[in-house]
């Protein structure tokens, strides 16, 4: 392909949209197990969309982080040759519980730079994926994100795992007030990618996450660059975690510090 | 202060000092096909001074320079010219509207995707906006932008080239050729006198825009990607091959077929339409290119627009659209790497037919043009292959 990462992005979409195909044929009653908590749960579809997209990826020679098959103690990431991101569903409690709010999603990561991404949300038949360096693209038409104020802005939150330290649990409950009280609202809707998407797309104008696993973000990062949003990001636990704001230049630049005055995050984080 | 001064237009051609100059101003947004070739035969050049704004520096530098340049009409198998003054010329960056709130009208001539952008220009002014753009919806995001209700759509009924053949080129880079045409007007905009006709609302929408959307924008791009398959540089072109020619008679037939089942619009007025654009298209005098009738296949290939759309109507009467599948999967085929949508080849080639329909032509998995296009799309494939190709050095 000629574009930058043609060729990656082609396997990177291939693989999207053939792991949304599976997730569509849903068995009535996917069997489920919880991983660490209550919302951390996977699937038996989980597991064949992982198999399927990690069956395309792997013709290309990086390395493959997927949720459902990493050893945490082996992080790629930590390299500096690019690695393949796959969450095969982010937003499995949604799937389960039959709403249509999830994304299966591939991103080409390569020391702390977001290369590509690719994200399908099959239920309500929406592909995203990047073109090129600057540009991405929303069911094949150029995405190109418009800029809103705060009061203007409709947010999406994501809260972190971290359930059982309960100092950062209320500042993340501070936070989420904060935003839902000096927006038009701020929401918790059980997708991060999906988040992500939707801001690039400018349905809503700004999505963040504390403590994100990299394969929620990495592909929907990559597209909402892309887009033209302004993103703020800290990454952490060798590069595993993240925190993100991604959405409208100001709305970003406010959350960003809302999130410093709660010791959320730093006031020194990379950004786009 | 005139504003041919600010431009550097040529003395000879300014209104001279102390002389008062009273023509009245027109805006033309977008100095393309219509914007620069059609619209100035509509407005006599004694009274209206013309002031172009278009965003290629290279069109606007030119008519700077000139003061001035040459359009032509296609009339009786022929060429005839007119020379157009142009008052004033200027990029998006150096247009400032509040120097010409005086204007009795400003015609926007940019692309439906481009009409937000430039109608920004225009917040804080009540001149009537005239939009020109094979697109309804533009109105309302227009009104949404400008804050004023003075924002009226115009049917063109006229093929415009944005261009003309090498040696009116060679003569005059800004040579233009356009066809006799009709310009229709939502009625509204009653400062400005031409040769235009204003309509009702009810007729400019319910007759002249549905024949302009059916029985001219489906046929013609048709006529357009499959002009790009064959390597086509012009329509008149394209439609020299016996197999374009009969696709594209095919769509008109699927088009008639569906307009008189389905609207009240008078039979032979919709026949009349479709010759009449059947031999706009052949006619070798309008150098028409074929990318710029293609370009933005993403355009082309809306849910409700002039491919999809077209097909949708006529499976929804019980009509096959054979031909205009064929369009539709030659749009889909569409590449040119100047064109804004050149993605679409790549996803074209990259997406299995069924999920190309899903997520890119927006179609519902296993609604019946999905069905009949993943049934007829080989057949279709194997037919566009058996087309002759145009070698070109």
């Amino acid at each position: 392909m000629s574009f930058p990462w043609g060729n990656e992005t082609a396997l990177a979409v291939r693989a999207v949209v053939e792991g949304g195909r599976i997730a569509l044929e849903r068995p009535p009653m996917p069997a489920v197990r919880n991983k660490g908590s209550l919302r951390d749960v996977v699937t038996s579809t989980d597991l064949s969309v992982d198999d399927r997209v990690r069956g395309f990826l792997s013709t290309s020679p990086y390395r493959i982080l997927s949720e459902e098959s990493h050893e945490e103690s082996n992080c790629p990431l930590s390299e500096k040759s690019p690695v393949w991101i796959v969450d095969p569903i982010d937003g499995t409690v949604n799937y389960f519980n039959g709403l249509d709010y999830y994304a299966v999603s591939v991103g080409l990561c390569c020391d702390g730079n977001f290369l590509l991404g690719a994200v399908c949300m099959p239920g309500i038949s929406e592909l995203f994926c990047t073109f090129g360096k600057d540009r991405s693209l929303f069911n094949g038409r150029t995405l190109v994100h418009v800029h809103r104020a705060p009061q203007e802005s409709l947010v999406a939150g994501s809260f972190s795992g971290m359930a059982n330290d309960p100092r950062q649990r209320q500042r993340e409950y501070q936070l989420f007030g904060t935003i839902n009280d000096t927006t038009r609202g701020c929401l918790r809707l059980g997708s991060a990618a999906s988040n992500i998407c939707l801001t690039a797309s400018n349905r809503l104008q700004a999505a963040y996450g504390l403590r994100a696993k990299i394969w929620d973000v990495a592909a929907s990062l990559a597209v909402a660059v892309g887009a033209g949003c302004r993103a703020i990001v800290a990454w952490s636990d060798n590069g595993l975690s993240i925190d993100y704001i991604v959405g409208s230049r100001d709305t970003v630049t406010m959350i960003h510090g809302v999130c410093v005055t709660y010791g959320l995050m730093e006031e020194k984080c990379r950004s786009w | 202060m005139f504003l041919n001064e600010q431009v550097g237009v040529p003395a000879d051609l300014a209104p001279g000092r102390g002389q008062i100059n009273i023509a009245k101003k027109i805006l033309i947004v977008g100095a393309g096909a219509i914007g620069r070739g059609y619209l100035p035969w509509l407005f006599s050049p004694d009274e209206y001074d013309l002031i172009f704004i278009d965003a290629d520096p290279r069109v606007v530098s030119l008519m700077r320079q000139t003061g001035h340049y040459v359009t032509y009409r296609v009339r009786d198998g022929g060429l005839e010219q007119r020379r157009v003054r142009v008052h004033a010329a200027y990029t998006p960056s150096e247009f400032r509207s509040v120097d010409h709130t005086d204007a009795v009208a400003c015609f926007f001539n940019v692309g439906p995707r481009n009409v937000a952008q430039a109608a920004e220009h225009f917040k804080g002014t009540t001149i009537p906006l005239i939009l020109c753009e094979n697109e309804p919806v533009t109105v309302d995001m227009v009104k949404g932008v400008v804050g004023h209700d003075r924002v009226y759509f115009a049917v063109p009924d006229v093929i415009t080239s944005n261009t003309a053949p090498d040696y009116l080129l060679e003569m005059d880079p800004l040579s233009v050729v356009t066809e006799d045409g009709s310009l229709f007007i939502q009625e509204g905009p009653d400062e400005i006198r031409g040769s235009i006709t204003f309509l009702p609302a009810k007729q400019l929408f319910d007759i002249q825009w549905i024949a302009k959307l059916y029985l001219h924008n489906t046929p013609h791009c048709i006529a357009a990607y499959l002009g790009a398959y064959v390597g086509a540089t012009y329509i008149h072109e394209a439609m020299l091959v016996p197999q374009i020619d009969t696709v594209v008679q095919g769509a008109f037939a699927e088009m008639l077929k569906a307009l008189k089942m389905q609207s009240d619009v008078p039979h032979d007025f919709l026949q009349w339409y479709a010759d009449k654009e059947l031999a706009r298209f052949r006619c070798k005098q309008l150098f028409d290119p074929v990318s710029r009738v293609a370009r933005e296949p993403m355009r082309k290939l809306e849910i409700h627009g002039r491919l999809l759309g077209a097909a949708q109507k006529c499976l929804s009467l019980g009509i096959v659209p054979e031909n205009i599948l064929i369009g539709i999967t030659a749009a889909s085929m569409f590449e040119n790497s100047d064109d804004p949508d050149h993605h679409l080849a790549f996803l074209q080639r990259l997406l299995p037919r069924d999920l190309f329909n899903t997520y890119i032509l927006g179609l519902r998995s296993g609604e019946p043009l999905d069905l009949l296009m993943r049934e007829q799309i080989e057949h279709i494939i194997a037919r566009l292959e058996a087309f002759p190709k145009m070698n070109r050095t």
